[in-house]
């Protein structure tokens, strides 16, 4: 299993050179069955990353181009009706959208509108939808990498923190080193599809494994001292949920199963702290002030600074 | 009516929804608190800004409701522009005493109309314990006490409302109760064991406070203390057979002996006599009194209330007992007294009377010509009455008598509200009018006097008291009386004309003498209610109280705390003084220990948890690098170059062993305790080896 866990990251460090860090913790995020967000400029990588996610997992993929007019039903699916067929066979039937695949890239979330953005999020929260009366259920693993363009950028309806707090993860690529742009540059094959190291049970099987990592008291007490620190100081605005809390301590699990431990340490709560938690602490978009600066660092910040006034060590 | 209700309703909900917010529950509390500490400070406080206070709390009040707007920071900075020019126009008359407290009102209540923010509302807060504090300036009575008590708890769950958001107000009373209910011991311990120390600084003296008698007596300024039944002292004797009975209750305060024809005062002369002599350092007849032994001695303790002026009243004659008073006390050649300091808070005086003595002729023959001077300012029937009586009788005693008797019988009629008498006030008392007050008639006397060649002078002080129990005498403003003392063959005499028109006034007080009279002082409501036996009861169960509360907790000063020490430990060294103050520090921190103690105890740590903090603190000493909030992977990595290799390899041991403990799924075991305590003992070699 281990070895399989570095061939993993090592085909996915082929499609995106240097971005060690953050390609870790998209496994983690993968392995932990939670949903990412990806938060970026243009053209940093986003779609490549969910594209090569999906191809060494072995996994169905589908990509959701959202709009300022894209509707709920272009992307769950419509109910269409047979009217040429014979009188017996006149029925209704499903036809599927898009979001029926097990990784599904929610491209530009925050273009749509808020319609469409709650119809997704309520299909990553409850991993079914329900359309004219009938559940359908969605694949299972599903997994969503949302991309989200910055909000200072114009035409687009920010995510409120309800739904941001649905997001397991928030990482952002960033732009690369000198030298592994200059590596990308010089690869021949780019646009070459990776071959598929892992396939659906093995990835069933991973997150069974995840669940099964050894979490100590010291380290839950850890989290709840991170938690419970920002409820109780008046630095953060937007105190961490139970939800948060959860995520924290499965985020952990996993990172520290595809670093290939069989427990948990506060480490691993650090390693994963800042992607969980920046877009949970993050001020609500309308109390910040414009520019390309505020918005996306903020969190960050806010996630650093908690996780300094919190010693690992305590007792 | 519909309509009525419909609109009714909504707001009643409003209110309720606002102040189950506890921000809003708060400060509606510092309002409350603020109101009520406002209508204690009516004294020092203006008018006007009593009334801005009021309006500033029911503006911050409505504007909870959020269907009012609270005035915006401009408004109140031109408001604060506005009260601080009346300030400076009113504070010139008010001392700076009282407008000190008039702007840090005015600065408040501006302040609370704007409160938003956490800062904003501690500041408050501590302005009204600091306002607090101002109260006690001008009331120390065990009522002030209580009632400032009330509102430092109303104050503290204020705060603990603001800041428990999300605990329920019950539990924030709790809380804060409980909190005042420890602190208790803690005050009490200090302030039976801890030296008192002497004020930091004066505070200066205010003008509205001033009470009882003042250096001045023109007639008609002893009835209006007469119509004030607040306390002016309280004596209390070793035993009830040391007070002395009602008739010989004089206390002495002032003698007046310069009169310009219409006023009574202390005559300058006299001053630059005593200052003189005061420089050559002659002893007072007092002192000298203190100094022989007197069979018949009586001590008695004084509770004065604050006067603001640094005489004394005194069973005449009596001297203080200054190795008791927390003030010095002069005695003069008139025998009156002086304290040191003005009297600005209730204080205790320790006197020893002098019964069987007389009071003599301080200055020799200084005394007797000062006293003889007759003003020439009108009053000439007066005079002319004099120099007939001189004439008449030989001796000086036959004189005075011949008075006193023309008193008794020559319809002189006692009252508190005679007529004006703006000219020739002696003469229209004699002649015209034959009513009057203390004052009247000791003055008309000693004018008399003098004009008969007998050197009299007018002593004023309070005359009576009446009995709190059988031990303690209660002297009250409407006790306040003037007197006469005539010189004869060197000893000054008293004689009190106002007992031959109103003999019950010595016996019975002002209020018999005056119900025989068919007249009665200006009472107060509370007077009225005396008069039923329950109000009464209440009345002098109040008065015990609060005279409790200054002799055992006012009267509590550095002499008492000695001879607490005394009578529980026996004489006292400097080993035993430092003894008995280290013990009430200890028992404070004690104290103080149990509260805080029991939550360090809860957080146990692991063997190795604590042996790795050991080691980390080791590490921290050595390298000088702090590990602060890191965790242990990271500080590793920073400190493990500037390690020795024996010292780093320990560390390393000791931090995965610590790992695999705490956060894998495996049981702490003897051996890797064993193991760990090894490797911090090679860490810690090896850091003595380097040095």
């Amino acid at each position: 299993m281990r070895q399989e866990i570095i061939r993993v990251q090592q085909a996915l460090s082929q499609k995106i050179i240097g971005k060690d860090h953050q390609l870790k913790l998209a496994i983690t995020c993968l392995l932990a069955n939670g949903h990412l967000l990806i938060e970026d400029l243009p053209g940093m990588g986003k779609t490549t990353l969910s594209h090569a996610l999906s191809q060494v997992f072995g996994l169905q993929y589908s990509r959701i181009q959202f709009t300022s007019d894209l509707l709920p039903s272009d992307m769950l699916g419509v109910n269409i009706f047979h009217s040429h067929e014979s009188d017996e066979s006149k029925r209704f039937s499903f036809r599927h959208g898009p979001i029926f695949s097990q990784v599904v890239l929610a491209d530009e979330l925050n273009r749509a509108s808020p319609k469409t953005q709650s119809a997704l999020l309520e299909a990553m929260e409850e991993r079914q939808v329900s359309i004219d009366g009938v559940t359908h259920a969605l694949p299972s693993p599903f997994f969503v990498i949302a991309t989200q363009n910055p909000s200072y950028q114009s035409g687009t309806y920010p995510l409120p923190e309800s739904q941001l707090d649905r997001f397991f993860m928030r990482i952002s690529l960033g732009y690369p080193a000198w030298e592994a742009e200059k590596t990308m540059l010089l690869q021949q094959d780019a646009s070459a599809p990776l071959s598929q190291i892992l396939n659906e049970m093995n990835l069933h099987q991973m997150q069974s494994d995840v669940s099964a990592v050894h979490a100590s008291d010291a380290v839950i007490h850890y989290i709840l001292r991170l938690v419970s620190e920002s409820r109780e100081s008046n630095d953060y605005p937007n105190p961490l949920s139970p939800r948060a809390s959860r995520a924290l301590l499965q985020g952990a699990k996993a990172w520290a199963f595809v670093s290939g431990k069989a427990y948990v340490t506060p480490e691993d709560v650090q390693a994963v702290f800042i992607a969980i938690t920046a877009h949970r602490l993050m001020l609500p978009s309308h109390q910040l002030g414009q520019g390309p600066q505020t918005n996306a660092f903020d969190g960050e910040k806010l996630s650093q600074k908690l996780l300094d006034s919190v010693d690992p060590l305590a007792a | 009516m519909n309509q009525v209700f419909l609109r009714r309703i909504p707001r009643f909900f409003i209110y309720k929804a606002v102040f189950s917010q506890p921000r809003a529950l708060a400060i509606l509390l510092l309002c409350t608190a603020f109101s009520l500490i406002i209508a204690t400070l009516t004294a020092p406080l203006m008018i006007w800004v009593l009334m801005l206070g009021g309006c500033a709390v029911i503006v911050r009040i409505a504007g909870l409701s959020t269907m009012h707007s609270l005035p915006t920071s401009r408004t109140v900075n031109l408001l604060a522009i506005l009260a601080v020019f009346a300030l400076s126009w009113f504070g010139l008359s008010a001392g700076l005493l009282d407008s000190m407290i008039n702007l840090l009102v005015v600065a408040s209540g501006l302040k609370i109309m704007l409160v938003q923010k956490t800062r904003d509302f501690h500041l408050l807060i501590c302005t009204c314990l600091f306002l607090i504090g101002c109260g006690f300036i001008s009331s120390l009575s065990v009522f002030a006490w209580l009632g400032y008590t009330a509102i430092l708890a109303l104050l503290l769950i204020a705060t603990a409302i603001y800041h428990g958001a999300g605990v329920s107000i019950k539990k924030n009373v709790k809380f804060v109760t409980v909190l005042i209910v420890q602190a208790a011991p803690i005050a009490l311990l200090l302030f039976l064991l801890l030296p008192q120390l002497p004020p930091l600084w004066q505070m200066p003296t205010s003008k509205s406070t001033e009470t009882g008698l003042s250096d001045t007596v023109t007639p008609g300024d002893i009835a209006s203390l007469a119509s004030s039944s607040a306390l002016a002292f309280s004596a209390t004797f070793d035993s009830p057979n040391d007070v002395p009975i009602a008739e010989s209750r004089y206390w002495r305060a002032i003698t007046l002996e310069h009169f310009d024809g219409k006023t009574w005062s202390i005559s300058d002369k006299r001053k630059q006599a005593e200052q003189q002599l005061a420089l050559m350092g002659k002893p007072t007849p007092l002192s000298v009194l203190a100094e022989n032994d007197l069979p018949q001695v009586t001590n008695y303790e004084l509770i004065v209330e604050p006067t603001q002026q640094t005489w004394l009243f005194a069973l005449e004659p009596s001297s203080p007992n200054n190795r008791e008073n927390s003030i010095y006390v002069r005695s003069l050649f008139d025998y009156t007294l002086r304290a040191n300091s003005p009297i600005s808070s209730k204080k205790a005086f320790y006197m020893r009377y002098f019964p069987n003595a007389n009071i003599t002729n301080g200055i020799g023959k200084f005394e007797a010509q000062l006293n003889l001077e007759v003003s020439m300012n009108g009053n000439t029937r007066a005079r002319m009455w004099g120099q007939t009586l001189a004439n008449q009788y030989s001796n000086a005693q036959d004189v005075v008598e011949a008075v006193m008797r023309e008193f008794g019988n020559g319809g002189f009629r006692y009252t508190l509200s005679p007529n004006a008498m703006p000219t020739d006030p002696v003469d229209r008392f004699l002649f015209e009018e034959r009513a009057g007050f203390c004052a009247h008639y000791a003055g008309a006397m000693v004018y008399v006097l003098r004009a008969a060649g007998v050197p009299a002078r007018m002593v004023t002080g309070y005359q009576g008291g009446s009995a709190l129990n059988e031990n303690v005498l209660q002297i009250r403003q409407y006790d306040s009386h003037a007197w006469v003392e005539a010189l004869i063959n060197n000893v000054w005499v008293r004689f009190d004309p106002t007992s031959m028109a109103a003999p019950s006034r010595l016996t019975f007080g002002l209020e018999r003498a005056l119900e025989e009279l068919g007249e009665s002082r200006q009472t107060t409501i509370l007077s009225d209610f005396s008069n039923s036996a329950f109000f009464a009861a209440l009345q002098s169960w109040f008065q015990q109280l609060d005279y409790s509360w200054s002799k055992w907790v006012l009267g509590f000063d550095n002499a008492a705390q000695t001879n607490m020490f005394e009578e529980l430990l026996g004489a006292l060294t400097p080993q035993k003084m430092r003894f008995v103050f280290l013990t009430a520090l200890g028992l404070v921190g004690i104290i103080l220990a149990l509260y805080f103690l029991p939550k360090r105890q809860r957080k146990t740590l692991s063997p190795s948890h604590s042996i790795l903090l050991k080691a980390i603190k080791h590490v921290e000493a050595e390298t000088g690098v702090q590990r602060g909030n890191k965790t242990l992977s990271t500080y590793l990595a920073e400190v493990l170059p500037l390690l020795s290799a024996d010292a780093a390899n320990a560390l390393q041991q000791l931090s995965a062993q610590f790992e695999l403990d705490s956060y894998a799924q495996q049981a702490e075991t003897q051996q890797t305790q064993t193991n760990m305590k090894h490797q911090l003992k090679v860490l810690k070699q090896a850091r003595k080896k380097k040095s």
